[in-house]
C-alpha cells in the first residue's frame, strides 16, 4: 500500500556494485587520460592523445570499422535466419512442442562462448566437416580459410547472438492480436499480403530491440573472435584485450573501451528515441 | 447508551497524488455494531477502512480505538481481524494452518491454537476441510475459510472489504445470512465495504452512505431508505424519480405543491417550507399507484410500458421534462400502454421533500 | 495464421543450431589420437584423460563453487533489491533499476579490463575476485527474476499476514518467501549457468592457478590436437543442458520465457 519498503534493503546490492563494479569503471575512464609508464606502471599527466590517436590511427580505425561492420552483417543474418525462426514458434499452438523449439533455439546462449567456437573450429577447421565434405564432393583441392577469417568469425557470432533476435521478435509477433490478423483475412488478405503488412510491421519494434541486443554483443565480443579469428581478425575488443594482457598498454585498452561503450549507448539511445517516437502510440495502444 | 465507541475517525483526511480522496470523515461505531460503507466506486470507502486498518495513515486527523489513538500504530500491532475482497488465503497452507496463522503470531499455546481453530472452522461449518489447500476449494468456502481465518483471533474489530462481490448472486445472498447469523452469534464489531445497496441494508444496524470522499448520511437502513436527507441519498437507495415543483399552500392535511402542468399533490407538512418555494419531491418507484383522475393526482402520458418479471414498470411522461417510473407489483390495466393518458398518486407520507 | 513454408526453414536452423552439438560429443568418442567427426570407433578414454587432468578438474570444482557462492551471494542480494524496487514508490525507483540491470548493458571486455585494473591493485585476482565479479554478473538476472516472480503475487495476502498481526519481517518470512521461492529458485538457477559457464570476464581475471573451467578451455583452444578437449566440452554442454532441462521440469522456466 502506502508504506515504502525500508532503503536498507537496496543498499547492499548498491554498495556491492557501486564499489566492485562502478568504481572500476571509473578507473578504466581516468585511465583513458593518463599516460602510463610501461615497465614501472606508473601513471601521470592528463592527456587526450589516446582519444585522439584512436580516432585518427588508420590501425585503429579499420579495426573500428571492421568492428562495425562485423555486428552489421551478423544482425542483418540474424534477422534474415531467425525471422522464420520466430514466426515458427509464435505459429505453434502446442504447448509443449513451443517449450521444445523455445529450449532448443536457447542452446547457443546458454553453453560458454567457448564450447562454441571449439565446436565451429570443428565444422569450420581445414580438417573440419565443412572442408572434409567439399573435398569428399571434389569441389576443393585445398582447404578453404573458414578459420582466421571475417567469414568465419561472422558465422559464429550469428549461431551465439542470434537467438536473442529471435526471442524477441518472437515475443512482438506473440502480442499482435489475433483478431487483427483474422479483419485482414476477411478483408481478402492472402497470406503473403498479411505477412507483408500485418505481421511484418508489427514486429518491427521486436526487430529493433533484438537488432539492437545482437550488434551490441557482436561489437563487444572478444572470445570468438579470438578463437575463430585467431587473433587475426582485429576488432576492437580484440584490440582491447591485446592492449590489456599481452602488451600491457593499459591507457589504450582504457580508451578503447570507452569508445566501445560510447558507441553502444549512443545506438540504444538512438533506437530507444527511434521506438519510441515511431511506435510508442500504437505499442501503448496495443 | 453512553458508552465509548471502539472505533472512532476524527477528522480524517487524505489525498493521493493531487486528488482528495477522503474529506474531514468523522465517524464513530459502538461496540458489537454492524456498520456498512456504502457508496459508488471512488466515495472512499475502502481508503476509509485501509486507514482503519493501518494500510495508509491520514494526512491529517486520527484513527482512535478503544479510547487510544492508533495513527502510528503499525497494522499488525492493531488487533483487528479483516476479510478481503479476493480471500487472500495463504496458498502454501492448509486451512488449518491459514487460521491458526493469527494465533501463531501472538505466540499461543499449540493446544489452545488447535482449539481456536477447529472452533473458528466450526462457526463457518468447515471443521471437515481443515486439512485441504485454498486452492481446492470452492469461491464461497475460501471465503468462509477467511472468515474463519480472521475471527480465530478475536479481532476488536472486524473488517470486511467488500468480501462477497467475487461471488455469484445466490452464493452471496446464502453468505449474507450466514454473515449475519455469526454477527448475531458473536456480536463482534464488524465495518463493512460495499457498493451493493441491498446488502447493507440487509446486513447493517447503521449505514455510511458515501460520496466523493465525505459521509452523505449516516443512518439506520430504514431511516436511509424512508427518510433520505439529500437528492444523492434518495438516488442511491431503491429506484426513485424526482420532480420539481413549487409549494402552493398549506392545508390541515399538509401541504399542496405544484408540479409543472400535471397537477399538484399532498404531502406532509414541513414547517420550514414557506409558500412559494420551490422543492425537489422524490418518490421511490413501488410507492406510485396508477388511478383514475382526481384530485391531488398527476396527469400524464404513458411513453414505456416494461414487462420485468416481478413488476411491471410505467414510464410516464408528466410534461415539462419530468418523468416518472413505476414499478408495479400487480399489472396495471390494458389500456396503459404506449402514449395512453394516465394519472398516478402517492400517499403524502411516501413523498421524499428535499429542499 | 499458419505459414507452411516457416517451418521447413525453422527446422533447417534448429538442425544448424543442434549439429554443432552433435559433433562435440560425437567427436569425444573417437579412436583417433587427433579430433575429427565423424568419430572413428568409440572409446571413453578420452572423457577419461579429461577427469584425469588436474587443471581441467581443478577448473571445473572452481567454475562450480565460484558459481555457486556468486549465485547465493546475488540472491541475497538480488531478492532484497527487488523487494524494495516492486513497491511503486520506492525512492529513486528507475534509477536503481537501471543500475542494476546495467550490467548487461556494458560491453562485458569493459566490465572484464576493469575488474582487472581494480582487482589487481587490490590484489583480488584470485577466487575471490571471481566471486566478486560474477556476484556483477548475475545479479541483474536475479532481480530481474525475483521481481517478475513478486509481480505475480497477490498483494492482499501480504495485508492479511500483517492485519493478522505478522511483523514486516516475519510477512516476508513466512508468506513473501514461500510463495515467491520457485521463481527465486528458478532465478538463481539460472544464473548459476551464466556464471558457471561465463567466458568474457572470467578470463581478464584468472591466473593459471585458479582458471575456472571455460577459461581453462579457453587456453587450451591453442593445442586443440586431444579429443581430451571434445570431451571436456562435451561436459560442459550436457551438464548445462542438463540444467536447462531441470528448469523446464521443475519450475517451466522455458514454457513461460513466452508471455
Amino acid at each position: 500500500m502506502s508504506r515504502r519498503s525500508p532503503a536498507v534493503l537496496v543498499l547492499p546490492a548498491t554498495l556491492w556494485l557501486v564499489v566492485s563494479w562502478a568504481w572500476p569503471l571509473l578507473l578504466v575512464l581516468s585511465m583513458s587520460f593518463r599516460t602510463m609508464d610501461q615497465v614501472t606502471f606508473e601513471l601521470s599527466g592528463f592527456t587526450l592523445g589516446h582519444f585522439r590517436q584512436v580516432l585518427t590511427d588508420p590501425f585503429y580505425l579499420d579495426s573500428l570499422l571492421r568492428s562495425v561492420r562485423i555486428a552489421a552483417i551478423v544482425t542483418l543474418l540474424s534477422g534474415l535466419l531467425g525471422y522464420p525462426v520466430a514466426l515458427h514458434i509464435a505459429q505453434t499452438t502446442s504447448q509443449r512442442a513451443r517449450t521444445a523449439y523455445t529450449m532448443i533455439l536457447l542452446i547457443p546462449i546458454m553453453i560458454s562462448l567457448v564450447v562454441t567456437a571449439f565446436a565451429w573450429i570443428l565444422i569450420l577447421g581445414p580438417s573440419g566437416f565443412i572442408n572434409r565434405t567439399l573435398s569428399f564432393l571434389g569441389l576443393t583441392s585445398e582447404p578453404v580459410q573458414f578459420l582466421n577469417s571475417e567469414a568465419g568469425v561472422i558465422a559464429v557470432l550469428v549461431y551465439s547472438f542470434g537467438p536473442y533476435m529471435i526471442i524477441n521478435i518472437c515475443t512482438a509477433i506473440d502480442k499482435i492480436d489475433p483478431a487483427v490478423i483474422r479483419a485482414a483475412q476477411l478483408h481478402g488478405a492472402g497470406p503473403w499480403r498479411v505477412f507483408r503488412s500485418i505481421i511484418l510491421p508489427l514486429s518491427f519494434p521486436g526487430i529493433l530491440s533484438g537488432g539492437l541486443i545482437v550488434f551490441s554483443l557482436s561489437a563487444a565480443a572478444f572470445v570468438t573472435p579470438y578463437v575463430i579469428g585467431g587473433n587475426r581478425v582485429k576488432v576492437i575488443p580484440l584490440q582491447i584485450y591485446n592492449a590489456a594482457v599481452t602488451t600491457f598498454d593499459w591507457p589504450m585498452a582504457a580508451t578503447l573501451s570507452i569508445l566501445l561503450l560510447v558507441i553502444s549507448l549512443a545506438l540504444t539511445a538512438l533506437v530507444g528515441r527511434y521506438t519510441e517516437r515511431r511506435f510508442a502510440a500504437w505499442l501503448r495502444g496495443a | 447508551m453512553t458508552s465509548s465507541p471502539v472505533l472512532s475517525l476524527r477528522d480524517a483526511t487524505k489525498a493521493f497524488g493531487g486528488a482528495t480522496v477522503l474529506k474531514s470523515i468523522d465517524l464513530d461505531i459502538q461496540q458489537g455494531e454492524f456498520v456498512s460503507l456504502l457508496g459508488p466506486s471512488g466515495c472512499g470507502k475502502t481508503t476509509t477502512l485501509n486507514i482503519i486498518a493501518g494500510f495508509t495513515s491520514p494526512d491529517s486527523g486520527d484513527v482512535i480505538i478503544n479510547g487510544q489513538r492508533v495513527n502510528d500504530v503499525p497494522p499488525h500491532q492493531r488487533d483487528l481481524g479483516m476479510v478481503f475482497q479476493g480471500h487472500a488465503l495463504f496458498p502454501h497452507m492448509t486451512c488449518f494452518d491459514n487460521v491458526a496463522f493469527g494465533l501463531r503470531m501472538r505466540k499461543l499455546a499449540p493446544e489452545v491454537i488447535r482449539e481456536r481453530v477447529l472452533q473458528a472452522l466450526d462457526l463457518v461449518r468447515l471443521a471437515d476441510f481443515s486439512q485441504r489447500y485454498p486452492r481446492e476449494l470452492s469461491g464461497g468456502q475460501q471465503q468462509r475459510v477467511g472468515l474463519a481465518r480472521a475471527l480465530a483471533i478475536n479481532p476488536r474489530v472486524l473488517l470486511l472489504d467488500e468480501p462477497l462481490s467475487n461471488l455469484d448472486a445466490k452464493l452471496r445472498r446464502a453468505m449474507q445470512s450466514e454473515l449475519r447469523s455469526i454477527h448475531t452469534k458473536l456480536r463482534t464489531t464488524m465495518v463493512y465495504v460495499t457498493h451493493d445497496q441491498e446488502e447493507a441494508l440487509t446486513l447493517s444496524d447503521r449505514i455510511a452512505l458515501m460520496r466523493d470522499g465525505r459521509i452523505e448520511q449516516i443512518d439506520t437502513p430504514e431511516g436511509i431508505y424512508c427518510r433520505p436527507q439529500t437528492r444523492f441519498v434518495a438516488d442511491f437507495i431503491g429506484s426513485s424519480s424526482f420532480l420539481r415543483g413549487i409549494v402552493a399552500e398549506v392545508t390541515g392535511q399538509g401541504m399542496r405543491v405544484r408540479v409543472g402542468d400535471a397537477g399538484s399533490v399532498l404531502v406532509a407538512y414541513d414547517a420550514s417550507l414557506a409558500v412559494g418555494r420551490e422543492v425537489l419531491l422524490g418518490v421511490r418507484a413501488d410507492r406510485i399507484r396508477p388511478v383514475v383522475p382526481g384530485p391531488d393526482t398527476l396527469r400524464g402520458r404513458v411513453s414505456d410500458r416494461i414487462f420485468a418479471g416481478a413488476s411491471t414498470h410505467l414510464r410516464v411522461d408528466l410534461g415539462q421534462g419530468d418523468e416518472i417510473v413505476a414499478h408495479l407489483a400487480e399489472p396495471p390495466p390494458a389500456e396503459l400502454v404506449a402514449d395512453a393518458p394516465v394519472s398516478i398518486a402517492v400517499a403524502p407520507h411516501d413523498w421524499i421533500v428535499l429542499p | 495464421m499458419k505459414f507452411p513454408i516457416v517451418s521447413y526453414l525453422a527446422w533447417a536452423i534448429y538442425a544448424a543450431i543442434l549439429v554443432p552439438i552433435i559433433m562435440v560429443i560425437g567427436a569425444a568418442f573417437t579412436e583417433t589420437r587427433y579430433i575429427t567427426f565423424p568419430p572413428v570407433g568409440f572409446t571413453w578414454r578420452w572423457y577419461g584423460a579429461a577427469f584425469a587432468d588436474s587443471s581441467l578438474m581443478n577448473g571445473l570444482w572452481l567454475s562450480t563453487m565460484v558459481a555457486l557462492a556468486s549465485v547465493v551471494i546475488a540472491t541475497c542480494l538480488g531478492t532484497a533489491a527487488a523487494l524494495y524496487l516492486e513497491r511503486p514508490n520506492a525512492r529513486f525507483r528507475g534509477a536503481f533499476s537501471t543500475f542494476f540491470l546495467a550490467p548487461l548493458n556494458v560491453p562485458a571486455v569493459m566490465t572484464a579490463f576493469a575488474l582487472l585494473l581494480a582487482f589487481t591493485q587490490w590484489h583480488l585476482i584470485n577466487w575471490r575476485g571471481l566471486i566478486i565479479a560474477h556476484v556483477i554478473l548475475t545479479l541483474p538476472y536475479i532481480v530481474r527474476s525475483v521481481l517478475v516472480s513478486l509481480a505475480g503475487r497477490d498483494g492482499a495476502v501480504e495485508r492479511a499476514a500483517a492485519i493478522l498481526g505478522a511483523s514486516p519481517w516475519r510477512v516476508f518470512w513466512h508468506i513473501t518467501l514461500p510463495i515467491i521461492r520457485p521463481g527465486v529458485l528458478a532465478g538463481g538457477t539460472f544464473a548459476f549457468l551464466i556464471s558457471f559457464n561465463n567466458v568474457p570476464v572470467s578470463v581478464f581475471i584468472s591466473t593459471p592457478g585458479s582458471a575456472p573451467f571455460p577459461v581453462v578451455l579457453f587456453n587450451r583452444m591453442q593445442w586443440l590436437a586431444e579429443p581430451s578437449v571434445a570431451a571436456a566440452a562435451t561436459i560442459a554442454i550436457l551438464s548445462t543442458i542438463a540444467v536447462m532441462l531441470i528448469l523446464e521440469r521443475k519450475f517451466s522456466f522455458y514454457r513461460s520465457m513466452f508471455r
